[in-house]
C-alpha cells in the first residue's frame, strides 16, 4: 500500500482545489529548496559581519545567530513567504474538507458502529491531553489536534491526513512507501521470521501508520492510541474504509491501560517530536512494560539531530519551533532516546538508534528501537 | 478561499511579525502569493478546457470536474508549475545568486 492510499474517507479535491494544492505545493518546494539556502548567504554576507561589528565577536550558537539574522530583510521576506505557504496549504485543504464534509459524514456513518465494522473505537473524556497540544495549532493545522465539535467530529484527523499528503508531496518525500512499511521492512531484515501477534501503535494521529501493520500482519491484533477524539474518530473510519481491523483507544502514551507483557511489537511514527521529554521517556517506559519478553519496540521520527548540525543549521531548523507551531521541535532534536530506552529497562546491547532510508532513497528517518530481553 | 471562521474554529494564534518596520509588506506577501496561486488555478482550468476540446470538441463544467489527468498530463503540469514558480521568484533567486557570487569573491580575496 502506498503512503497515501486512496479511500472513501479521504477528502477529494475538486478540479480547482487540486490545481490550488498543486501550485501551493510547488511554491512551498521552491521557497524551501531555492530561497531558504539564500538565508545563509545573507547571513555570512550581511548579518554576521554586522553582529560582529556591534558586539566585537561573531555570533555564537543558534540564539545569537537568530539575534543577528532576524533583522535581515531577506530572512524576513523568506519567513513571510514560508509562513504564507503553510497557511495557504491549510486554507486550501480546509476548502476541500468543508465542501466534502456531508459526503464524508455519510461514509463515516456507514463504516462505523455497525455489524460490518472490523475494528473499534474507545474514547475516554478523562484522557490527559498535554497542555501544548491543547494550546497549539500544531504546524498551523486549523483547530489543532484537539478540534472536537461534538459527536462524530473527525475533522482534525481529516485535516491531518490530507494536509500531510500535500506536505510530503511538496517536500518531494516518496509516496510509494508508507512509514509503517519502511519499519516493517527494517524489522524483516533485523529479525527474520518475526511475526507479532499483538501490535500497538502509539500516538497514531490519523492512523496512517497503524493500518500498514494490520495489512502486513493479517493474523495480528492491532491496537492504536492517541489523545484526541477528532484524530481517533477519523483514524477509525479511515481503517474501516481500507478494510483493515484496527482497535483505536483514547489513551496517553505514558499511561496506557493495557496489561504488562501484552504486545510483541510497539511502534510510534513521527510522534516523538510532538512530545515533551517526560512524555517520550514515559512512552519508552510503557514500551518496556507492555512488551512480552523478546518483543520489539520501534520509535520512528524525522531525522533531526542537533548534535549533527552546525550552529547556523540549528538556528535555521529552529524556524519551525518559532513560527510553525512545533513546540517540541528543539526538545526532540536534542533528546537522547538511547538513554531513555536504557532507563526504561532495556539492556544497552538491545538498543539500536540510527537511521533507516526509504526504498526510493528520497528520505531517511530516525529510529530508536529496542528488544526486550527473553 | 474559505473564511478563517468557516467552521467553529478556536481563535487562531496571532501571526508572527517578521518585520517590525514593514508590516504592510508582509501582508502584501500573502496577497501576492494567493494571487500567484489563483492564476495557476485558472491556467490549469484552461489547460483542462484545451485538452477536452482537443479530444472531444466540446466542454461542459461537469466534464471539467470529471477530468482526470493521465500520467503524461500530470507530469506536464508539474513541469509547468515549476517553471511558473521559477518565473515568479526569478528576481529573488537572481539576487541570491549574485550575493553568493559576492561571498565567493570575498572569500577568494
Amino acid at each position: 500500500m502506498s503512503r497515501n492510499p486512496d479511500h472513501a474517507m479521504l477528502g477529494r479535491p475538486s478540479h480547482d482545489e487540486r490545481a490550488r494544492l498543486g501550485i501551493i505545493g510547488a511554491m512551498k518546494l521552491r521557497v524551501g529548496r531555492r530561497l531558504r539556502p539564500g538565508n545563509r548567504v545573507y547571513y555570512e554576507l550581511e548579518a554576521e559581519p554586522r553582529f560582529e561589528a556591534a558586539h566585537g565577536h561573531a555570533p555564537k550558537g543558534p540564539d545569537e545567530i537568530g539575534q543577528a539574522m532576524r533583522p535581515n530583510a531577506h530572512w524576513q521576506l523568506w519567513s513571510a513567504m514560508n509562513r504564507a505557504t503553510q497557511e495557504q496549504m491549510w486554507d486550501a485543504v480546509q476548502d476541500t474538507l468543508l465542501r466534502e464534509a456531508p459526503r464524508m459524514e455519510k461514509v463515516y456513518r456507514e463504516l462505523t458502529g455497525n455489524e460490518k465494522t472490523l475494528g473499534s473505537l474507545e474514547l475516554d473524556p478523562d484522557c490527559r491531553v498535554p497542555e501544548e497540544i491543547r494550546q497549539t495549532e500544531i504546524h498551523l493545522q486549523p483547530g489543532g489536534y484537539t478540534l472536537d465539535r461534538g459527536d462524530d467530529d473527525f475533522l482534525a484527523g481529516a485535516f491531518y491526513e490530507l494536509g500531510g499528503a500535500v506536505y510530503s508531496q511538496a517536500q518531494g518525500i516518496g509516496t510509494k512507501q508508507s512509514k509503517g512499511e519502511i519499519i516493517i521492512g527494517m524489522l524483516e531484515a533485523q529479525y527474520p521470521g518475526f511475526k507479532p501477534t499483538r501490535i500497538l501503535d502509539m500516538a497514531c494521529s490519523a492512523g496512517s501508520s497503524s493500518t500498514p501493520y494490520a495489512e502486513a500482519f493479517p493474523d495480528a491484533e492491532v491496537h492504536a492510541i492517541d489523545v484526541t477524539p477528532g484524530l481517533l474518530r477519523y483514524a477509525h473510519a479511515r481503517a474501516e474504509a481500507l478494510g483493515l481491523a484496527v482497535h483505536f483507544h483514547q489513551q496517553h502514551v505514558a499511561d496506557t491501560t493495557f496489561p504488562d507483557a501484552s504486545f510483541d511489537l510497539v511502534v510510534s511514527h513521527n510522534a516523538m517530536h510532538e512530545m515533551s521529554n517526560d512524555d517520550v521517556a514515559g512512552m519508552m517506559g510503557e514500551s518496556h512494560r507492555l512488551l512480552k519478553p523478546g518483543g520489539v519496540c520501534v520509535h520512528q521520527d524525522v531525522p533531526l539531530r542537533y548534535d549533527q548540525l552546525d550552529d547556523y543549521t540549528q538556528f535555521d531548523y529552529g524556524w519551525d519551533h518559532d513560527y510553525n507551531a512545533e513546540p517540541f521541535w528543539v526538545v526532540y532534536a536534542t533528546n537522547d532516546p538511547r538513554a531513555m530506552l536504557v532507563d526504561a529497562g532495556f539492556a544497552d546491547d538491545d538498543v539500536y538508534v540510527g537511521f533507516v532510508a526509504q526504498s526510493d532513497k528520497s528520505m531517511r528517518w530516525y529510529v530508536a528501537t529496542a528488544r526486550k530481553a527473553d | 478561499m474559505a473564511a478563517p471562521d468557516a467552521f467553529d474554529r478556536p481563535a487562531r494564534e496571532p501571526r508572527p511579525a517578521f518585520s517590525v518596520d514593514e508590516p504592510i509588506a508582509e501582508r502584501l506577501v500573502r496577497v501576492v502569493m494567493n494571487l500567484a496561486a489563483e492564476l495557476a488555478v485558472v491556467r490549469e482550468r484552461l489547460d483542462t478546457v484545451e485538452r477536452l476540446l482537443t479530444t472531444k470538441g466540446s466542454v461542459t463544467t461537469a466534464d471539467i470536474e470529471a477530468f482526470t489527468p493521465d500520467e503524461a498530463t500530470d507530469a506536464a503540469r508539474r513541469e509547468w508549475r515549476e517553471a511558473y514558480v521559477a518565473r515568479i521568484f526569478a528576481d529573488l533567486e537572481a539576487e541570491i545568486d549574485a550575493a553568493r557570487q559576492q561571498l565567493g569573491d570575498r572569500a577568494a580575496d
